[in-house]
């Protein structure tokens, strides 16, 4: 049994990393960054970074006044609510592109001209990445010591000051690690931005959107960008890891990894 | 004069919490098993758990203000010191930390976080972040639990001074009588959600309501029948023994008697003690300078220089003997 089950984790293990492998063996670490130079690679980091952090912005200001009242309130509907949260996370990416369409298209529910602009890009990252933060957030403020939210308030505290000095902080490394996720969901994403937001050099194309668009045409470029991208993703995956588990403070009140 | 009037009725799982109280300038210990609803009782009159009825304070109607808006300091069982703050960042949550810090003795500990003190720092802290806050009622719910022994002995002390120097309305929650009796100027019994007796700890020894009023009291409980006999009640215990009171009793009831009532010695004495049982000794539990000694159904305190002449063990055929005078009858 043991040389089974070895056998079956070293090939899914082997599977697993040798695609990242692959984009780092093919060319050498040089090339790579050279390759980043690439007009449409340059072009493609400055759209990726500023609509991911934009969405996160988006997704950290709203989704956290959101995830606390999730955790902290108990009302009828909060599970379809926590549902309607998670949704974006099974929705296919082609759907949740032709949802945001008929959203926001011109001739949308909300008919606006919102679509094939930048702020499109925003929009499809803040909808597919928002999940992750706010289940995550959710998660951290569902395991705070109700006691210490009650002495806060016989302390004299109302509800803003108990949120902002006792709630945050003590969520913060769950906070930290779901923003990390969701940051990770979002730079990867393609199949909802491709639809709603279309693939526009220096516009709308992201580091995702720009592999697919020069892997025909320049696969160097393309391999530079996808060793970009690993390199973030595995960043915040460890930044993920640091703050779940890694922090050994004592007061850390989750180990936020449900997501 | 300091005062708080409340009237309060909180739907439990099992039963209601229905307490009307008024404290002046004292505290009270509320004590019970445990479920009996007595943190619930802290909570309502914190406004932390939603009560019918009145919370009045100095004459102040809190029944309708939320928590932060009620000036209670509320010590909590495990004290809940915000861990990602220093001990004064804790006590300045709730005002001026620098006199408080001096005050209860933990100026030296101002920069330390919670996880760093121990029990009875911890307890200090809890305290001095109460008091910050300048509360008009004191609210403690078991400040002595979490502490061990030794600990527990030296803070009893110093909460009982600073309750003394503060005068003002306390409620003190607490499982212990010992704790109940230092600390408070009375002792209520709370059980299923009702005070069933409050009063000096002197008078819940004296004239314990029920039986189980008598054994939180620390008192052996002896269920019998108990018979009107010339001056004297003689009571046949459930057991067959019969003993005898001078209180009056006919029917069903509990005889109480308090271990440092009763004596023991290894044949049937011929003192005034009029009531006597023999039985097994089942434990014998050294308590401070005392011992406690299990003999069948009664348990008595004896000092420890009796114990070493009886040279008592386990296993021991022993006489426990108490006066009339001390056997107090509670109808059942």
């Amino acid at each position: 049994m043991r040389l089974l089950f070895g056998a079956a984790a070293a090939v899914a293990l082997t599977f697993l990393a040798l695609p990242v492998l692959a984009i780092f063996l093919r060319v050498s670490p040089t090339t790579l960054v050279h390759e980043l130079n690439d007009p449409v690679a340059r072009d493609a980091l400055v759209v990726s970074l500023r609509t991911s952090a934009l969405a996160q912005a988006l997704v950290v200001a709203l989704g956290t006044p959101t995830a606390y009242l999730l955790a902290t309130r108990r009302f009828r509907g909060r599970n379809i609510l926590l549902t309607v949260v998670e949704l974006p996370l099974v929705l296919p990416p082609a759907v949740a592109g032709i949802g945001l369409l008929a959203a926001f298209g011109r001739t949308g529910l909300l008919s606006t001209s919102v679509p094939f602009t930048q702020l499109a890009v925003v929009l499809a990252i803040a909808f597919v990445s928002a999940p992750f933060f706010v289940r995550t957030a959710v998660a951290s403020f569902e395991a705070l010591d109700p006691t210490l939210i009650a002495a806060a308030r016989t302390l004299g505290a109302g509800p803003w000051r108990v949120f902002v000095r006792i709630a945050l902080p003590l969520a913060a490394s769950g906070l930290g690690a779901g923003l990390a996720l969701s940051f990770a969901r979002g730079l990867g994403e393609f199949g909802a931005t491709i639809m709603f937001a279309g693939s526009l050099q220096r516009v709308t194309q992201t580091l995702s959107l720009a592999i697919y668009a020069e892997f025909a045409r320049n696969f160097d470029v393309a391999l530079a960008m996808g060793a970009l991208l690993v390199a973030f993703s595995f960043f915040l995956l460890l930044v993920v890891k640091w703050l779940s588990f890694g922090w050994t403070s004592p007061f850390r009140s989750v180990p936020s990894s449900s997501a | 004069m300091a005062e708080l009037r409340l009237d309060v009725a909180v739907p439990l799982r099992a039963f209601e919490l229905r307490v009307a109280l008024e404290i002046g300038a004292e505290t009270v210990a509320v004590a019970g098993p445990s479920g009996a609803g007595k943190s619930t009782l802290l909570r309502a009159v914190a406004g932390l758990t939603p009560a019918r009825g009145h919370v009045r304070v100095n004459g102040e109607d809190w029944s309708e203000l939320a928590p932060e808006q009620r000036s209670v300091g509320f010590v909590f069982q495990d004290y809940a010191l915000f861990p990602h703050l220093n001990v004064r960042r804790n006590v300045a949550f709730g005002g001026d930390p620098e006199g408080m810090l001096e005050r209860l003795g933990i100026a030296q500990l101002a920069e330390a976080h919670p996880r760093e003190l121990s029990g009875g720092e911890r307890q200090r802290v809890a305290l001095a972040r109460a008091l910050a806050r300048k509360p008009q009622v004191l609210l403690l719910d078991e400040p002595l639990a979490a502490l061990d022994p030794h600990t527990r002995d030296t803070v009893r002390v110093e909460l009982r001074a600073i309750l003394r120097e503060l005068r003002l309305p306390a409620i003190v929650v607490t499982h212990d009588f010992v704790d109940a009796a230092a600390l408070a100027d009375r002792v209520g019994v709370l059980v299923d959600g009702v005070l069933v007796q409050i009063g000096r700890a002197d008078e819940l020894i004296a004239a314990p309501v029920s039986p189980f009023v008598a054994r939180f009291a620390g008192g052996n409980v002896l269920r019998g029948h108990a018979r009107r006999a010339n001056t004297l009640t003689s009571v046949e215990l459930d057991d067959r023994n019969v003993i005898v009171s001078i209180d009056d009793a006919q029917g069903e009831v509990a005889a109480v008697v308090y271990p440092w009532d009763v004596t023991l010695s290894r044949a049937l004495p011929s003192d005034s003690a009029q009531n006597h049982v023999q039985g097994t000794v089942t434990s014998v539990v050294p308590v401070a300078n005392r011992m406690r000694v299990t003999v069948g159904a009664v348990t008595a305190e004896i000092t420890a220089e009796s114990a070493q002449r009886l040279q008592i063990r386990e296993g021991d055929l022993l006489v426990a003997s108490w006066k009339a005078s001390a056997t107090r009858l509670v109808a059942l």
